[in-house]
């Protein structure tokens, strides 16, 4: 067991990672009731740290749900112009189609982690890519708990290669394309939400990565995936 | 100890504070009990049974199925790896076209990998409807969107209102028996209506009142020695196109080619004669051949017959009928030569046409002086005119001259492919639905909401008045609510809004029914004013069916699989292998629907298809396979297109001559049945045979058209001259039952120039503008130009009316208005502005349109063409029969 002094840090920060990425995969669904009594709930909970605005996700919820329904058609699913294209594919192979070549490497990644994709839609769904670097984080964060430093790292160098190759490449444009759109402040300001958490963890990513490689040499093997 | 915890200590679910629940971490500091729950995953499942093969992905695998993108529906295979479809080609075990395909093929991975597609069910939440108004849709679950479908179908029965229930179809396979053909008439509605007379009904006219076919034809390319092209073109955008663009480099050398055509058709630019016909004159050129065949006696005696003595047919003079002894496969050419013919000469037709005398001299010559091995090719244009059925007629008779009929080198039917019929619905019509059936027989014109039947409409298929369908006037007939109101539509694999002439009519009948679901992949121009949205699975790709294709003497039928599912016979492998939330159109959604209604008292529907339709491997129905809805749906649908297509796999079952199978799974992988070849001159009588038409022969005077048309006048207390009158059509007397000319009916007589439109080599039908590849590569059509929609004017015109390349026009019809951009353009005649179908959308995606939902790209030609009618054949008018202003903006 590692007693180290800045495990409760990481540790602290990790949850606050794993918290944030669960909480925008969430809110990336379609929205239902069950999606807004989530976002009441961790608005409602001082104790659970994320790394969003949650209170004025929540002050900007409209009365009734319908209206947030059709502003996430309209942005993410269409059926007439998709607003806000949700999938990696269309803009990192630049040819408007999903299941591309980049599409098929996060199915290759979700597969290395024995993940089966349950969401009717492509891989590289935004939902799904952020679920995905929850997971990832979740992983790390239990491994540190577990004092497991060489999987914990194993574990930040496949969100780094992750957010490097896929979602961090994409998902700044495509909130832009959200925020330019939304009829809804609440997607509008989710969208900046999540921009601005997606756009500072890479820095986030290589501080831990930094501090859990230095802070236990010996332990650190780690693969290299970044692609 | 471990420094985080998730609220408790427990591992149980219940126990544990939702926020954990839900997959959130909450730090406690030093001391706190271990992390217990692992994550919770919501787009994801945690595979520990994940098979090791998954991880490594799965290996590229040729899987069969068909290619619906136009009517060639050509076998295909798809390459397949790891849940993903790669790369298109022909069917290697196509007797017909074997693995060549053409490029429409290859458009449809962009079809099915299209952002834009309808990826889930939406609801509409704006209640106004219209062309400009935003439907506001929402997502909803299946069973959202079956509960309220079911809703209105039990508020109909309830009501005995089923007649007001309307079905349209639009792209099918031959699984349409159970959406198109069963779930109208056991809910209780006469109105299903197909797209057909969008199609092209009156090519099938001529065929079916000469030699009692009703059906469009093969051609023996490969044993002619001339092809006469009638607005065809078979290396673009004809039937079998596949086979005919591989084959085309041989007839070329062999045989000779001669085009009518009024532009430049991508055949015609390799032809030796191309023959720029006046729009709508087909018809004066066609008798005008027949009359230098007779007259140069060059007509086909083993076929037609002989005169009995010295005489001759000599222009302008009549024949004794009892002088020409005619063989018995044909009947009533002296008549033809007496009533029609004699006046026809090339001058005459000259005058009309356009094509010089010699011309016409010529060809007429060179392709008789092949004869038997001639063939007269007839498309579209000819025919979906005002009174192209009797185009239609003419150009086909030719083939009789020349003794081509079912003969070498000539035109052909497919043997027979021995499917089964799908169960008959009648036993589970119950009295509310045969009272909803019978509603047109009392109250209204014609006998469904296109007004079939009535006097205006004969549609005369297969010899029956009303037998076929008029799609484009189910638009009056919905708002005209004549012969019922229509309050509940279901609309699928179809854009009536965008596909059928004065397509604006559509959007206003749309608009006015009430409760309207879309079954499509795209959100088209219908689809804009639809209740619900269904998503719709891609034919080729995503779903079970059945199609079938001839030429090359053959006839083939093949499979449409879900060919992403590695275990396509397992339902569900097939869902999971979906990339969307899609189910078929045919089976798996009349399916849920029936198993709602039935969860509402109304067995009816589902009785058939459980009844009915068990899995004959098995013996299994459905719901003795599965208890969810959509798996049993699926189920559903497997066995159909097993029970369909049992013959061709099934060794305990009679089939017809042509490959055999050793049971599904060996017929599955293969995908494709070839019959035997066609056996030459089978039908004709002096070798056994016989013509389906009244005498049984060949009739170049129609007594199968004669009863017809008696029938229909019968049937509205009236002659057959009141007919011709009330349809548009010139004939009085016998003439109204010989191939003849009239003079093309036109509207807008008095604009400027004659609108001439052909069909775009990219189109599959409607369906693929929204491709990056169908922009990229537009000017594969003779003349256009990529990523835009040209009208093309010929340079003299262009001059007069300074008008130059990538102007912006406005063109103007008697109806509407459309603006695109001006093409100067050789291929073009004078007097003529020459326009692809296929461009225009305001709605099916961002590529497809300007801008999608409110702008076109271009501009669509159907919103142009006025609402006419071949209504001898039922068919929807788009050729030779309008002329159009130009405005320079």
């Amino acid at each position: 067991m590692n007693e180290q002094p800045q495990t409760d840090e990481w540790l602290a920060d990790g949850e606050a990672r794993v918290n944030t990425y669960r909480l925008l995969s969430e809110a990336f669904h379609v929205p239902d009731h069950e999606l807004l009594e989530l976002l009441e709930d961790v608005a409602g909970d001082d104790d659970l740290r994320v790394t969003v605005a949650i209170g004025g996700l929540v002050s900007e919820l409209p009365d009734e749900i319908q209206s947030l329904r059709v502003d996430y058609a309209k942005l993410f699913v269409g059926p007439r112009e998709l607003l806000a294209p949700p999938y990696g594919s269309v803009y990192l192979d630049g040819k408007g189609q999903v299941m591309t070549d980049s599409t098929m490497d996060v199915e290759r990644r979700y597969r290395q982690e024995e993940l089966d994709v349950t969401l009717d839609e492509p891989a590289d769904h935004v939902a799904a890519e952020l679920e995905f670097m929850y997971l990832l984080a979740h992983r790390e964060v239990t491994a540190l708990d577990n004092a497991e430093f060489e999987t914990a790292t194993i574990y930040l160098q496949k969100q780094q290669a992750f957010l490097g190759t896929h979602l961090g490449r994409w998902l700044p444009e495509f909130a832009d394309r959200v925020e330019e759109n939304a009829e809804t402040e609440f997607y509008r300001l989710l969208a900046r939400e999540a921009a601005t958490f997606v756009s500072a963890d890479s820095t986030r990513l290589a501080d831990r990565l930094d501090e859990v490689q230095n802070s236990s040499p010996e332990r650190i093997g780690g693969t290299d995936d970044s692609e | 100890m471990s420094k985080t915890h998730t609220e408790t200590e427990s591992n149980d679910n219940h126990d544990v504070a939702p926020m954990a629940r839900r997959g959130f971490l909450k730090l406690t500091g030093a001391g706190a009990a271990a992390a217990t729950l692992g994550p919770n995953l919501t787009s994801f499942t945690e595979a520990d049974s994940v098979p090791a093969q998954m991880n490594e992905g799965t290996d590229a695998e040729w899987r069969k199925s068909t290619c619906a993108g136009c009517t060639s529906w050509c076998a295909s295979q798809i390459l397949v790896e790891d849940g993903r479809a790669y790369k298109t080609q022909g069917n290697e075990l196509s007797k017909i076209h074997g693995n060549n395909d053409c490029p429409r093929m290859d458009l449809s991975l962009q079809q099915l990998y299209d952002p834009d597609r309808i990826t889930q069910p939406m609801r509409r939440t704006n209640s106004e409807k219209g062309r400009d108004v935003d439907p506001e849709f929402e997502p909803i679950s299946w069973e959202e969107a079956i509960d309220e479908i079911a809703d209105k179908i039990m508020e109909l029965r309830d009501n005995e209102e089923t007649h007001k229930f309307m079905l349209t179809r639009g792209r099918y396979t031959y699984l349409r028996h159970v959406l198109y053909g069963s779930l109208p008439k056991i809910i209780g509605s006469p109105n299903n209506i197909s797209h057909s007379a969008s199609c092209a009904e009156a090519e099938k006219f001529g065929p079916y009142y000469t030699e009692g076919e009703w059906s469009y034809r093969q051609y023996d390319v490969s044993e002619t020695e001339y092809v006469l092209l009638w607005g065809a073109d078979p290396i673009s955008t004809n039937r079998q196109v596949s086979h005919y663009s591989n084959q085309w480099g041989d007839v070329l050398d062999q045989a000779g080619v001669a085009v009518v055509e009024p532009r430049l058709s991508s055949a015609a630019a390799k032809a030796d004669e191309f023959m720029p016909v006046e729009p709508g004159q087909d018809g004066a050129l066609a008798t005008a051949l027949a009359h230098v065949i007779l007259t140069e006696g060059l007509w086909h005696r083993e076929f037609v017959g002989d005169f009995t003595d010295d005489s001759e047919f000599v222009a302008g003079e009549t024949v004794d009928e009892e002088s020409f002894d005619e063989t018995e496969n044909v009947y009533g050419l002296v008549k033809w030569w007496n009533k029609e013919l004699k006046d026809r000469t090339p001058e005459w037709a000259a005058e009309r046409t356009g094509v010089e005398a010699d011309q016409i001299e010529r060809v007429a010559v060179d392709f008789a002086e092949a004869a038997p091995h001639a063939m007269s090719w007839v498309g579209g244009g000819p025919v979906m005119q005002v009174r192209g059925s009797y185009n239609s007629m003419a150009a086909h008779a030719l083939n009789g001259l020349v003794g081509s009929v079912g003969n070498e080198g000539g035109p052909m039917y497919a043997p027979s492919d021995g499917t089964a019929d799908l169960p008959d619905p009648s036993p589970y019509v119950d009295e509310v639905a045969q009272q909803g059936i019978d509603f047109p027989k009392e109250n209204g014109s014609g006998d469904k909401i296109d007004q079939r039947g009535s006097k205006e409409f004969p549609s005369l298929k297969k010899g029956k008045s009303g037998g076929g369908v008029v799609t484009n006037n189910a638009a009056d007939g919905v708002l005209e609510e004549d012969p019922m109101e229509i309050e509940m539509l279901i609309s699928y694999w179809n854009n009536f809004a965008f596909s059928n002439p004065e397509s604006r009519r559509w959007e206003e009948a749309l608009a006015k029914i009430p409760f309207m679901i879309s079954i499509e992949t795209h959100a088209s121009e219908t689809a804009h004013f639809a209740d619900i949205l269904l998503p719709a699975t891609h034919h080729q790709f995503e779903r079970w069916g059945q199609l079938k294709s001839m030429a090359n003497r053959r006839g083939q039928t093949s499979l449409l699989q879900p060919v992403l599912a590695d275990d396509p016979n397992d339902p569900e492998d097939v869902i999971d292998s979906r990339l969307w939330n899609t189910k078929s159109s045919e089976v798996e959604i009349p399916y849920m629907i029936a198993d709602e209604l039935a969860d509402r008292g109304f067995t009816n529907m589902l009785d058939f298809f459980e009844e009915q339709f068990a899995d004959p491997e098995t013996g299994l129905a459905p719901s003795e396979e599965y208890d969810d809805r959509e798996l049993k749906a699926q189920a559903f649908a497997r066995n159909a297109i097993k029970l369909r297509m049992q013959p061709l796999w099934d060794p305990e079952m009679d089939a017809p001559p042509g490959d055999e199978y050793d049971g599904w799974d060996e017929f599955r992988e293969a995908g494709i049945w070839n019959s035997e070849e066609w056996e030459y001159r089978n039908r004709w009588p002096s070798e056994g045979g016989e013509f389906g038409t009244e005498t049984g022969k060949f009739e170049f005077y129609s007594k199968t058209l004669e009863k017809a048309l008696g029938k229909h006048a019968d049937r509205h207390d009236t002659d057959v001259d009141d007919i011709m009158e009330t349809c548009k059509y010139e004939a009085r007397g016998e003439q109204a039952f010989i191939p003849h000319y009239e003079e093309p009916y036109v509207n807008g007589e008095d604009m400027e120039f004659d609108f001439v439109e052909h069909k775009s080599k990219l189109n599959r039908e409607g369906r693929s503008a929204n491709t990056p590849l169908y922009q990229e590569f537009k000017d594969v059509d003779p003349g256009d130009e990529p990523d835009q929609d040209v009208a093309r004017f010929n340079p003299v015109d262009a001059d007069r009316l300074d008008i130059e390349d990538g102007d912006e026009i406005r063109l103007v019809s008697p109806v509407d208005e459309i603006t695109c951009t001006a093409k100067v353009w050789e291929g073009t005649q004078p007097g003529t502005v020459v326009k692809t179908y296929g461009q225009g959308h305001w709605a099916y995606g961002d590529v497809a349109s300007e801008e999608f939902g409110s702008e076109p790209k271009g501009g669509n030609n159907n919103r142009l063409h006025v609402a006419d009618y071949d209504r001898l054949s039922g068919s929807s008018v788009t050729y030779g029969s309008m002329r159009v202003d130009v405005e320079k903006l």
